[in-house]
């Protein structure tokens, strides 16, 4: 049990001037959207100072849960299209939310477009078949994350597109809903 | 809907709905817990997440986790040193 005594009061204290109109639900402003990426942008830095190198889980898990909780409103593009307005970086016509949050907090000099691209395969695939698994455990049993960017391209080979093949640019796989 | 939060953030958020709810007497307790994680994700406090069941729900955000660890370790000092 936490005792009050002592704590500054900035843990209880809010704004008693309540912004209307006042409602149920939590609407999600663009400060809690920069607080967001300012996490996940931290996450990268802390990966970043360490020569773990199972680091890399602890940035993509955060790239990976705030991606999975837009798109279970429904919002994951729309909101990464967001994010990518909010730091003016050109926002290409078919947004990819994992690429674009990627894009948005990790240094591009680090990450080039094929390591984003394949991060983005590897959690899409995660998206898919993880079910609530840790991202870093799941990976690792799937062969760690080159393996996982295999296994996602060979889904979309064996959902009927050729090797080689553009990608569509709309499909009816089963990540479609972080497309909305 | 709930809002399911974990138990460091609604502890706090608690406390600050005792705090204020006296000068909102017309409003609900949904409404004001609900504009008190408002201002908690404004200010990188509270975020939200997917939980098990894959429902959103809120915790405590891993700065705000730190800072209320520091000040637990200042406050306890403190009264050590001020019995």
């Amino acid at each position: 049990m936490t005792d009050l005594a002592g704590m500054p009061s900035y843990f209880w204290l809010i704004s008693s001037r309540l912004k209307q109109p006042v409602r149920d639900e939590v609407p999600y402003t663009a400060q809690a959207l920069r607080q967001d990426l300012l996490r996940v942008r931290h996450a990268w830095e802390e990966c970043q100072a360490t020569r773990d190198r199972n680091a890399i889980y602890g940035y993509l898990s955060a790239v990976f849960d705030l991606v999975m909780w837009w798109a279970a409103e429904g919002r994951a593009v729309s909101r990464a299209r967001w994010a990518l307005q909010l730091h003016r970086l050109d926002v290409p016509s078919t947004v990819e939310p994992f690429a674009a949050i990627i894009l948005y907090t990790a240094d591009r000099q680090k990450v080039d477009k094929r390591t984003r691209s394949k991060w983005s395969r590897v959690l899409r695939y995660s998206a898919e078949y993880s079910h609530g698994e840790s991202l870093a455990t799941f990976i690792r049993r799937k062969g760690g994350i080159n393996e996982c960017a295999a296994r996602f391209a060979r889904c979309l080979v064996g959902h009927g597109r050729k090797e080689g093949a553009p990608r569509p640019h709309r499909t009816n796989q089963p990540w479609v809903r972080l497309r909305r | 809907m709930k809002l399911h939060m974990d138990e460091p953030l609604r502890f706090w958020v608690d406390v600050a709905y005792d705090e204020i709810k006296l000068d909102h007497i017309n409003l609900t307790r949904r409404q004001l817990i609900a504009q008190i994680l408002r201002q908690y994700e404004r200010r990188g406090d509270a975020m939200r997440y997917l939980d098990n069941q894959g429902k959103i729900a809120w915790k405590a955000s891993p700065r705000f986790l730190t800072m209320l660890a520091d000040a637990e370790r200042d406050a306890q000092d403190e009264l050590e040193d001020f019995p």
